[in-house]
């Protein structure tokens, strides 16, 4: 599913992962204004950042690809939201850049590295959730509430 | 490239609120995080 959607969903376990210790950081490289137009249609309680460079994304090992950017899936995909009537937010930015969650523990260790194989691709919210519950596990931490 | 069971690169940006913001700086808090890169904000 695309980013907007994603966010989302994770924003409504924003309980869980408060709960869980979790710091969720949005990154991206736009202008200011339209991150916190997008920040406030999706989910204010995230924070989120920008790096206009992208050389934050490219430690990561995100890349940018047009040919996956335009797949056939991707085309598709946004052709059946269309035909649903669902609202489309245009492209703001670079639409070939690729996205992708992680997961760093508190140790500063990579848990779960998932690059985006194209623009509705992503990783489902309860596998991310299912990482920060065994870290959780792990190590239990007194968060205070 | 970076995968799992590795370190985490560090970064310092800047929220939309022109705060800076470090990885190591949550990390020092204990705080699990969640990195959410998007692809645009569209």
């Amino acid at each position: 599913m695309p980013c907007r959607e994603h966010v989302a969903q994770l924003c409504q376990h924003e309980d869980e992962l408060e709960q869980l210790n979790v710091k969720a950081l949005i990154i991206s490289f736009g202008s200011v204004l339209l991150a916190r137009t997008w920040l406030r249609e999706t989910c204010t309680p995230f924070s989120l950042v920008l790096d206009p460079e992208r050389k934050v994304y490219r430690s990561y090992g995100l890349k940018r690809s047009v040919l996956r950017s335009w797949s056939p899936r991707t085309l598709w995909f946004y052709f059946r939201r269309r035909l649903a009537g669902k609202k489309s937010h245009g492209i703001q930015g670079d639409p070939n850049q690729l996205g992708g969650d992680f997961i760093v523990d508190t140790d500063g260790i990579i848990r779960l590295a998932y690059r985006s194989r194209d623009p509705v691709d992503r990783p489902p919210v309860e596998q991310l959730l299912d990482v920060f519950r065994q870290l959780s596990e792990r190590s239990p931490v007194n968060t205070g509430h | 490239m970076l995968e799992e069971g590795e370190v985490a690169p560090d970064f310092t940006l800047s929220t939309i609120h022109d705060e800076r913001v470090s990885l190591q700086e949550i990390l020092d808090d204990e705080q699990n995080v969640l990195l959410i890169f998007l692809r645009h904000l569209g």
